[in-house]
């Protein structure tokens, strides 16, 4: 009876619809306070990362067992992307970059859980953690640097009459840094979200034939999970070369 | 199901759903500050910590391996000093009891020698006593042969005692060669 009505209706896919924030307590409007699904999967976020970090060192070895190591691991992967790419006297803002590629990862993978909510799907908070990014670098870059820090503009390398031209330029991107850093990440959980809700959808309707839409979905979400990495990975590194650019603004 | 393909229907994209963005962005704030007091205040100086424990403990194995390794160096190399010196003290002290005993055994063949040399000289001495004492009976005894043989064949006195001039002539030539 309800293949039939499915069938009536024809195919009706409403992939963006596991992005909507709904209030989680409560059957009021959602209000600026409102605790929501994304707030709800962002505790979530908290509690995995406190199990992660907290829980897995717990015991403070000297020869690590399997959860520690991973924790090691994440540390020491972290704390060498912001040495490699910054320099060592970025190592003071480890914990930051830290924090960020914690939230991020942690958001990404939890939400490939079905039924979840992926926080860092939304621009909103993307854009906010790369405006973060964006207005504590070039405070460093002033702070550190005064005016000097607009050296980052003037391509002292480059021949006298193009410089200018490429100071424009190079301003430009400079604004653009957080648009592209927080739409990449928005954008590619997104996209990967939505692509397996309209293969699931085709799933729904394809009776026997489901099972190819079900390979599709798997695969999917073997590479969602390889994108859920790389782009907290990518999130983080662009954050380590932001700094490095305010650290040392010179050409 | 109705009432939620209205809501599907309304959402559009909620990305964009501005009226979204503070409810996001505040809790965005409190959970991400939640987390940097987290990873700051708890993991990171725990597991700096256990690092740099680890390395500390590391380091000081290595410098305790290496001081043990010289240790171990200057033993073989005593003990190998101790063995060459052992090996010379052995080797002087055969070549010395070799030498003693070389001595011992030509003082004894001389010894021997001396001893051979002074008891073939007495038997010497001897054996001519011998000889002469034998030569001296011989000499008596051909007298008397020969006095009897001619006292058969010629009973003259003046005769026999020219033979036996003769007789001692003979012996005493014979005696000479």
């Amino acid at each position: 009876m309800a293949t039939e009505t499915e069938a009536q209706k024809g195919l009706e896919i409403h992939p963006m619809d596991q992005f909507l924030i709904k209030p989680v307590l409560g059957d009021g409007p959602l209000v600026w306070y409102s605790f929501s699904n994304t707030a709800m999967w962002m505790a979530i976020t908290l509690v995995g990362v406190i199990i992660f970090l907290v829980v897995g060192t717990r015991k403070k070895s000297y020869v690590p067992d399997r959860f520690q190591m991973v924790v090691e691991l994440i540390y020491g992967f972290v704390r060498n992307m912001v040495q490699d790419v910054a320099g060592r006297d970025a190592l003071p803002f480890f914990p930051y970059i830290m924090t960020a590629f914690m939230f991020v990862i942690f958001s990404n993978v939890l939400g490939l859980i079905p039924m979840s909510f992926t926080p860092t799907s939304h621009i909103a908070v993307t854009a906010t953690l790369a405006l973060t990014v964006f207005i504590s670098v070039t405070v460093i870059g002033f702070v550190k640097h005064g005016l000097g820090f607009l050296g980052l503009f003037w391509i002292s390398s480059a021949p006298l009459p193009l410089r200018p031209v490429l100071a424009v330029i190079e301003v430009m991107s400079y604004f653009v840094r957080p648009i592209s850093h927080s739409i990449r990440l928005a954008g590619n959980m997104m996209a990967g979200h939505a692509m397996i809700k309209v293969f699931a959808a085709f799933a729904g309707v394809m009776g026997l034939g489901a099972f190819v839409p079900i390979i599709a979905i798997s695969a999917v979400y073997g590479l969602e999970l390889l994108v859920a990495f790389i782009q907290a990975y990518v999130f983080t590194i662009l954050t380590c070369v932001y700094l490095k650019d305010a650290l040392h603004p010179q050409h | 199901m109705a009432a939620e393909n209205n809501v599907s229907e309304q959402a559009g994209i909620p990305q964009l759903e501005f009226s979204s963005f503070p409810n996001q962005i505040l809790w965005l704030v409190v959970f991400l500050l939640a987390i940097f007091i987290v990873v700051r205040m708890i993991a990171l100086p725990r597991i700096g910590q256990i690092v740099s424990q680890r390395e500390k403990r590391i380091k000081t194995d290595l410098e305790d391996a290496r001081k043990l390794n010289e240790k171990i160096e200057g033993l073989e190399n005593s003990i190998e000093e101790t063995l060459a010196e052992a090996k010379r003290f052995s080797e002087g002290k055969a070549a010395e009891t070799r030498n003693e005993i070389l001595e011992m055994q030509n003082k004894a063949l001389e010894e021997a020698e001396v001893t051979v040399k002074a008891e073939v000289a007495e038997a010497e001495k001897r054996i001519e006593a011998i000889q002469d004492e034998a030569l001296t009976n011989i000499r008596a005894i051909a007298n008397e042969a020969a006095v009897e043989i001619v006292n058969q064949i010629v009973p003259k006195r003046g005769i026999l005692d020219e033979i036996s001039g003769v007789v001692d002539a003979k012996v005493q030539g014979k005696a000479s060669e």
